[in-house]
């Protein structure tokens, strides 16, 4: 028992412990650990895809797409091309190269600005993924020029496949802003004129064709087209001249195409054609190089009465949707001879 | 409980204080204070000797080739991330010539680097200093090597990369959300001809440390301030009101209390007659005795309508006839009332059997209420459908004798011209085809 002046030392003792064994319950620590928010979840099933690159990445990826592009422009020579450059772009500028070297300079076709107006980004989740940009004009006026730059899994990196150099007063579709995330299509996309792959082959029949392609009236007139007509009508009046024949056969190249969707429902697809022009010189001529570039591939060669050249051609289409008003439209193209052989 | 009482009023009589004030005071007071006290203490405590951390540094030692963060754990406890990869193992190893790099970049394409190996996620904050780790397999076929390839540190995916041979660190600064970090142990450059460690067999020993520096620190020491000043009120209410005898407060509270209940309760009553007592126009005087009585209630209350409870035949009449209750001088619709009585006497004579029945049912009815008037009851609606019922079959025999012509409105013209306004209700079962009768209110003579 405590007694007397004690008891109140005790009794004040008792209620401080008390006190701070109820105060004590929410005493200091550092608190629960956080947990991380999903709320930035970038999975594949999330509503608003996230673009695969940001602008400053596909900037970076154009650079060093342009400095191996000029470093081999400056020694004209395509080794270590391959390093960023693929596909159809790597043969065409191998060729182009190659006809560099012989003639002393550069087609100033080839050029590529650093700078560009509009970047398409996807933002799908999986390989091969391909991003478009459409570069300003060059410093000679020249038109503007389609870069598709791919790549093709996860362990590569981006590299140029394809450029198309804009035809004047093409109208090319819209896509969204690089921080949101365009989608590309896929090759049999459903719900247009005609497939990806279709709009390819009719073209291409177009080509080969012209005015008498079952297909004609799908397309509207374009650039090349006139242009290729209007240079074989100029080799037809030789051929002409000395009985001869010539014909030219165009055939897409198969998995060579990359489709990206536009925001109005269309797609516009870039897609490798082969074709080969055979002319055959009659009365025993010889058939010629018809340009600069054939003759300086050709350079050494033995003529015969045929030539046949191979040209890769690089063509842009935009396939409007089905419901739409407007035919299918070339908006791009590019054309290089890559073999001049005299059979 | 008397006893108490008699204590409790002893202990007031003689000014000395009650058992309750002494616990109150003595111990209840005390103990809250002591706690305010505490409280204060530890909050100054935890504002300064016990302050949060800014530093937050986690690390886990993994075996594994490749480590990636889940999305959201390089913000998880700030914006701004430090991670530091280590290497660690036998360094004189030289078969074994690793280099350890981090990189930024978006989940899916890490995800995609390391398709088809094993690799090890980092989920967040296992405990303040432990990193929580899990093993994962991503689905897919590893990547066959190939001249296409590029190296780790060479991709283009990557936002930031980093590579060191033994620890690299990276800041991850400021990046778009989602982001994670992917570290994995590359050969060197020197190595990358044998390429022996892209055997994804081999587990080497990473540590991973994860540092932040927190700008936002939790602030623990005002809850604890906010407690003190509570539990100090607590104190002074429980040395002074909570002390004082629980009688005196109470009676007030009673009193208020009756009070309202006395108001309430007249009101509650005076609200539900006014609604039917202002219909039932036909009933007798009884029920504006009643009336009276509840005026002034009714003026202060909003009538309460229950549509459901509509009385037909109190529903016809006019709007005049509810303020002549309220002054309770004469119904200036007692013409009416007792019109329609007579109308109805009337009617069922002329129908002769049934309408006797009717008139009987109505006499019933009637004398019903003023029986019932005294006892301030809600009036039967169901007596009144009843003359419906009995006189369809007589309408059409009125409408003959008098014009050959069906129309509700104009036959009971006579009868003071009843207007049809109040009717609204009933227009729908005019329509149904059953001629019912409508007794027609004051209003409009020979409505047309």
């Amino acid at each position: 028992m405590i007694q007397g002046r004690h008891y109140k030392l005790a009794k004040n003792t008792l209620m401080l412990v008390i006190s701070i064994t109820t105060v004590l319950s929410l005493g200091a620590c550092e608190g629960q650990v956080p947990q991380p928010s999903t709320r930035t979840s970038s999975s594949s099933s999330s509503a608003a895809p996230t673009p695969d690159l940001t602008t400053e990445q596909e900037k970076k990826i154009r650079e060093d797409i342009v400095e191996v592009l000029e470093k081999a422009n400056s020694a004209k020579d395509a080794t270590g091309l391959d390093q960023r450059v693929t596909g159809p772009q790597l043969t065409i500028r191998s060729s182009e190269l190659s006809i560099a070297k012989s003639t002393g300079k550069l087609d100033p076709k080839t050029a590529i600005p650093k700078d560009i107006a509009q970047t398409v980004i996807p933002g799908d989740s999986g390989w091969p993924r391909s991003v478009f940009a459409i570069t300003t004009t060059t410093e000679d006026q020249q038109s503007k020029r389609l870069l598709v730059m791919n790549q093709a899994s996860a362990h590569e990196n981006y590299k140029l496949w394809g450029v198309a150099r804009l035809f004047q007063g093409a109208q090319l579709p819209k896509f969204p802003v690089p921080t949101i995330g365009a989608q590309m299509g896929q090759t049999d996309d459903k719900g247009l004129k005609a497939t990806p792959v279709q709009a390819t082959e009719r073209y291409a029949d177009l080509l080969q064709y012209g005015k008498n392609s079952k297909f004609a009236k799908d397309f509207s007139a374009d650039y090349l087209r006139d242009s290729i007509d209007k240079l074989t009508e100029t080799v037809q009046q030789g051929i002409d001249a000395n009985k001869g024949e010539q014909h030219q056969t165009f055939v897409p190249e198969a998995g060579q195409i990359k489709v990206m969707r536009s925001s109005e429902g269309g797609d516009l697809v870039v897609a490798q054609i082969n074709s080969v022009w055979t002319r055959k010189a009659g009365e025993g001529r010889e058939s010629l190089p018809a340009s600069d570039a054939e003759k300086a591939l050709f350079a050494g060669g033995k003529p015969t009465s045929t030539m046949k050249v191979t040209y890769v051609n690089v063509i842009a289409l935009y396939v409007p949707p089905a419901a739409s008003s407007q035919p299918i439209t070339a908006v791009g193209a590019e054309r290089q001879p890559v073999k001049v052989e005299a059979v | 409980m008397s006893r108490q009482e008699d204590q409790n009023v002893k202990s007031v009589a003689t000014g000395r204080p009650t058992r309750r004030a002494k616990i109150m005071r003595g111990i209840v007071a005390p103990i809250f204070a002591l706690m305010a006290v505490t409280c204060i203490v530890f909050g100054i405590i935890n504002a300064t000797v016990w302050k949060p951390n800014p530093q937050v540094s986690a690390q886990t030692t993994l075996h594994s080739r490749y480590i990636v963060t889940d999305p959201g754990v390089l913000e998880l406890v700030d914006d701004d991330a430090t991670v530091t990869a280590s290497l660690l193992g036998d360094s004189t190893d030289k078969q074994h010539d690793n280099e350890v790099c981090i990189a930024i970049g978006s989940s899916q394409d890490a995800v995609g680097w390391i398709s088809g190996h094993q690799y090890q996620r980092i989920k967040g904050l296992a405990t303040w200093s432990q990193l929580q780790t899990e093993n994962q397999q991503v689905t897919g076929k590893p990547a066959a090597e190939s001249n296409k390839h590029v190296d780790f540190r060479q991709s283009d995916m990557w936002q930031k990369v980093k590579c060191s041979s033994k620890t690299v660190s990276m800041h991850t600064g400021s990046h778009e959300a989602g982001q994670v970090a992917i570290i994995s142990v590359e050969p060197s450059k020197r190595n990358s001809s044998q390429r022996q460690s892209s055997n994804s067999s081999s587990q080497p020993e990473v540590k991973v440390q994860m540092h932040w520096q927190r700008h936002k620190l939790p602030n623990f020491a005002m809850p604890l301030y906010f407690a003190g000043g509570l539990l100090a009120v607590l104190a002074v209410l429980s040395a002074s009101v909570f002390a004082m005898e629980p009688s005196k407060l109470r009676k007030k509270k009673t009193e208020k209390l009756e009070e309202q209940q006395q108001l309430s309760v007249a009101q509650a009553f005076g609200r539900t007659f006014a609604s039917v007592l202002s219909r039932s126009k036909s009933q007798t005087d009884g029920h504006r005795r009643h009336g009276t009585q509840t005026a002034v209630a009714e003026e202060s209350q909003p009538k309460v309508v229950d549509i459901s409870a509509k009385n037909m035949l109190e529903d016809q009449q006019p709007p005049q006839s509810q303020s002549s209750e309220q002054v309770g001088s004469d119904d200036p619709t007692g013409a009416n009332s007792g019109s329609l009585q007579d109308y109805l006497q009337r009617f069922a004579s002329e129908i002769g059997g049934s309408s006797r029945t009717a008139k009987r049912k109505r006499k019933k009815s009637v004398d019903d209420v003023n029986d019932d008037t005294s006892n301030a009851s809600i009036p039967d609606d169901t007596n009144q459908p009843d003359i419906d019922d009995s006189t369809v079959g007589a309408i059409p025999q009125h409408y003959e004798d008098d014009d050959g012509s069906i129309d509700d409105r104009t036959y009971f013209a006579s009868n003071e011209g009843i207007s049809d306004e109040t009717t609204e209700v009933f227009k729908a079962r005019e329509r149904t085809g059953r001629h019912q009768y409508i007794p027609q209110t004051q209003g409009q003579d020979g409505v047309e």
